[in-house]
């Protein structure tokens, strides 16, 4: 089949052939059989194809893009908001834990001090500073 | 009420008035994305996807294209996005999309299809994004072919010659079905 017949031909389908194309087609299906049988199988085709097409989506389609806007238009967390949910439970346990321990060690030692609380032992300013030094006041 | 009016007030925020838009005009986008990727998950999620691209550009829609061919531009978009990232995914895995991917049985076979809409819809799987897209436009969604350039942002004589040669490939790979109108 003619090349340029068959472009005619697929044409002649979307209405868009001028009055020497369109009769020039009909001069060519007038006398060809096979371009006539081709013809009526694009149609056939282009039948299938536009009565194939699926016109829905799965049931509640609309209330499932509802409701994923919703979920966009709320505020989104920052990462140190989603740190900050995740870690406060932990923070006021070791704070409880902390104040108990201070308050455990101050019952037990005798001096009611900063260094008690912490059960540090207590030693003087000669002491903490280095033996040497401490021999060389002695 | 009308599109606009339904638009504006889908605008100020209500909701319902953005249900009745999506409603209105499900079958069209549907009817494009499942035209593009056949009926599959990503089909809907592209379907999803389209309604709230469109959501969120409200305030940008003019008006000067209609609702339904503004959707159907950001549903073939869309589609297009999805078929390349299929591609991509396919090249990671070092698997080239071959025909047995689509799997139309042979003529003769009884595990084919119940109907004809299966059959086509395997088909138009196994054309070319860019000579799917202006099939399902023109022949599936109804667009004409001016519209369809209009969408593709394509001359019309691209859209034409690509209309003729999608068919010309669709015909050859359903001729074994279309045997009873030879």
């Amino acid at each position: 089949m003619n090349k340029k017949i068959r472009e005619l031909l697929y044409r002649s389908f979307e209405d868009d052939l001028t009055p020497s194309e369109q009769q020039r087609l009909d001069r060519a299906l007038a006398e060809s059989e096979e371009l006539r049988a081709e013809k009526h199988r694009i149609a056939a085709m282009r039948s299938m194809i536009s009565e194939s097409s699926d016109k829905t989506f799965h049931p509640f389609f609309a209330e499932k893009v509802l409701r994923q806007i919703r979920e966009q238009s709320r505020p989104a967390e920052s990462f140190f908001d989603s740190l900050i949910e995740v870690f406060r439970p932990v923070a006021i346990a070791v704070t409880i834990l902390f104040i108990v321990l201070l308050s455990y060690n101050l019952f037990k030692s005798d001096s009611k001090s900063l260094a008690s609380a912490f059960a540090e032992p207590e030693i003087k300013l000669e002491q903490a500073l280095d033996p040497t030094l401490a021999w060389v006041m002695e | 009420m009308t599109d606009d009016q339904l638009i504006q007030a889908s605008r100020e925020g209500d909701e319902q008035a953005f249900k009745e838009l999506i409603r209105r005009y499900e079958s069209r986008v549907a009817s494009t994305v499942i035209g593009m990727l056949g009926n599959c998950t990503e089909a809907e999620d592209v379907g999803q996807e389209t309604f709230i691209r469109f959501y969120n550009n409200l305030k940008n829609f003019r008006g000067d294209a209609s609702v339904g061919t503004y959707l159907t531009r950001i549903a073939i978009n869309l589609s297009l996005n999805e078929l390349k990232r299929r591609k991509r995914k396919s090249l990671i895995f070092f698997r080239k999309l071959s025909d047995d991917d689509f799997d139309i049985p042979d003529e003769n076979s009884n595990t084919g299809f119940d109907d004809n809409k299966e059959l086509v819809q395997q088909a138009i799987q196994k054309l070319e994004p860019k000579f799917r897209s202006v099939l399902v436009l023109r022949l599936m969604d109804g667009y004409s072919t001016a519209e369809t350039a209009e969408i593709l942002k394509l001359p019309i004589g691209t859209v034409l010659s690509r209309l003729a040669r999608a068919q010309e490939k669709l015909k050859h790979i359903l001729s074994p079905y279309l045997g009873d109108l030879k």
